[in-house]
């Protein structure tokens, strides 16, 4: 941890145990990459979204019945490898997506982050989030969590290499969809 | 429904003028509750609607509770290896004796008094049995099976009606499809895991009409065709040249027709490189041996979506989806949709037939929410039923030939919903 940070974080305090104190702090840079991801999403910037990523990527979002589902073997609602994600970005971009064209109202929080060093530079994330949705009369709400598994690098100080995004909802009603990102 | 003005209640649901070419649907099919109603008695009281697929409940013991057309059913495989259909009520007050989505187990016990059923629908016991003086030999305290249960090939369904035609009747003309799906595999065909289950905001018969619609395809689903571009693939028709919207009887109907996709079952893409050609061509020549080119290329190329009235849909595109939508109210559907492919499939070729079904299919495809939106705005605009009143299904009426972006292929789904609608029993 440099001290930049750390004169940024109190909670990373001095008289902690070491052990705990680079806990914390993994912890603390794991959420602000996070909430950094949230803002770009809540606020549409989903080509600068995209710049998170890593060039072999994997986002995911399972079918409700079947949250543990491996989209090798299962259907999932979403697997997107770069070429789909580069695409779904692409169809919110040029409006062709008419589910979020005009776009809704996205908010969502992030919370319960936990994370962890599996080994050199790969950090293993996993948080709870509840998005808001609003469009026209209707407000849907999207609660789930999200695991994933992240590189150390670059501006914000994390690239994703894979988001799995669980929704704790037994189906998608009233949502219909999910055309935005989760 | 304080919409509907009382002069508009005496229109007809359909008209069809030949002579004029005009085929009109009177919105208010999609929005009167009263409608809904009718068509619960009339359709989905009297028709054969898809219960399931037989690799669901592969084992003796094997079951599982689904909501369907409105009703709660236990589709389970007994011991003894027969499948069998239940209401899902304990016939002493009636609470659902099986609170589980699925799963294998001996017996359905109540919770509410705790009695017990065989997965053959018996009763085996209760508490204080003794107090009952009434033996069980005529059933009465058994489960409650459906009227009919039938499978075809592998799909089964259900009739809530003691007087329905058979089910290889019913299918008539669909079972040509439904035979070109199944005889994908040698060895039989499954249910891959993870059903998508979603619901919004629109008539089910918007789903029926979206299903089989080829009009829609460019405008609405413009972020799927930017995708096959960026992949390097080229629009319209890279197989077959067939175009031929169908009217299969009953109401069922299909299009068939080629496309720029590529179809694990046999129809390789680029992105599948060598290797995917080679796997394609094994397939390829298989089929041929078992059935002859003709209709080998028929099951490798050719895609089609068909309409199993009243509510189910098969398309066999870049993967093949199972679907079927149930009313929650006039102006609100529950769609459940899952993947169906070869058992025998190999891993890789699964892979591809997982990716392909994503890159279309379902509630977070690249097509489906444009779907779901454009029925949602239909829907929004029935609002105006008063002063709008009619829907135009009249696409090529009057042509002597029809093509899959004509609208043919509703019209015949219309005019077997209106018969029903129309008749006396």
């Amino acid at each position: 941890m440099n001290k930049a940070s750390n004169s940024k974080r109190p909670l990373a305090d001095n008289a902690l145990p070491q052990s705990l104190g680079s806990d914390i702090n993994l912890r603390l840079a794991v959420e602000n990459f996070l909430y950094h991801e949230a803002e770009l999403l809540d606020t549409w910037c989903v080509e600068e979204w995209l710049a998170l990523w890593t060039e072999e990527l994997s986002y995911l979002v399972p079918s409700t019945d079947k949250p543990d589902g491996d989209p090798r073997k299962d259907l999932l609602m979403i697997q997107d490898d770069r070429f789909l994600l580069h695409q779904r970005v692409r169809s919110i971009v040029n409006g062709t997506n008419w589910a979020e064209n005009p776009r809704s109202t996205i908010r969502r929080s992030i919370t319960n982050v936990q994370a962890k060093v599996v080994k050199e530079n790969a950090v293993e994330a996993k948080a709870n989030f509840v998005v808001y949705r609003s469009q026209a009369a209707s407000l849907n709400i999207f609660p789930g969590h999200a695991e994933y598994l992240l590189e150390t690098g670059g501006p914000e100080g994390f690239y994703i290499r894979m988001k799995r995004a669980v929704l704790d909802l037994e189906e998608l009603r009233p949502h219909g969809r999910v055309a935005f990102i989760l | 429904m304080s919409k509907i003005e009382s002069k508009q209640v005496n229109q007809p649901y359909v008209i069809e003028n030949k002579g004029k070419s005009l085929f009109q649907v009177n919105r208010r099919v999609f929005v009167d509750d009263q409608i809904l109603e009718r068509e619960t008695r009339k359709i989905f009281d009297t028709c054969w609607i898809y219960l399931g697929h037989e690799s669901e409940i592969p084992n003796p013991g094997d079951f599982l509770t689904r909501q369907v057309a409105g009703k709660e059913l236990i589709f389970v495989r007994s011991r003894e290896g027969d499948v069998h259909a239940f209401f899902n009520t304990c016939p002493h007050r009636g609470a659902m004796v099986c609170r589980e989505k699925q799963g294998n187990d001996k017996l359905f016990v109540c919770m509410y008094h705790a009695w017990s059923f065989d997965l053959a629908g018996k009763l085996v016991n209760r508490p204080e049995a003794k107090r009952y003086h009434a033996d069980n030999s005529d059933g009465v305290h058994n489960l409650v099976p459906v009227a009919n249960l039938d499978n075809y090939r592998g799909l089964y369904f259900v009739n809530y009606d003691v007087n329905a035609i058979d089910l290889p009747t019913y299918l008539g003309g669909a079972r040509e499809y439904i035979d070109l799906t199944i005889d994908q595999s040698e060895v039989g065909m499954e249910i891959v895991g993870g059903t998508q289950e979603y619901g919004f905001d629109a008539n089910w018969k918007l789903l029926v009409e979206n299903s089989i619609d080829g009009y829609h395809g460019m405008p609405t689903h413009t972020t799927y065709f930017d995708y096959i571009l960026a992949a390097g693939g080229q629009l319209g028709d890279t197989g077959t040249k067939i175009n031929k919207p169908r009217d299969l009887g009953n109401g069922h109907a299909a299009i068939e027709y080629g496309s720029p996709w590529g179809r694990p079952i046999a129809k390789p893409v680029a992105a599948w490189g060598e290797q995917g050609e080679k796997d394609c061509a094994e397939i390829r020549a298989k089929l041929t041996e078992r059935f002859g080119k003709e209709r080998a290329d028929r099951i490798a190329y050719n895609n089609f979506n068909l309409l199993i009235f009243p509510n189910l849909v098969i398309n066999n595109v870049m993967a093949i989806t199972i679907r079927t939508f149930y009313p929650q109210a006039a102006n609100k559907q529950h769609v459940k949709a899952w993947a169906l492919a070869p058992m025998d499939e190999s891993k890789v070729m699964r892979e591809r037939r997982l990716y392909n079904y994503l890159e279309f299919l379902g509630p977070g495809g690249f097509a489906t929410p444009d779907d779901c939106e454009a029925l949602k705005m239909c829907q929004q605009g029935y609002m105006n039923l008063k002063n709008v009143e009619w829907n135009d299904i009249s696409k090529g009426m009057g042509e002597n030939k029809q093509g899959n972006t004509d609208e043919k292929q509703m019209r015949v789904f219309w005019r077997e919903w209106d018969r029903r609608m129309q008749s006396a029993k």
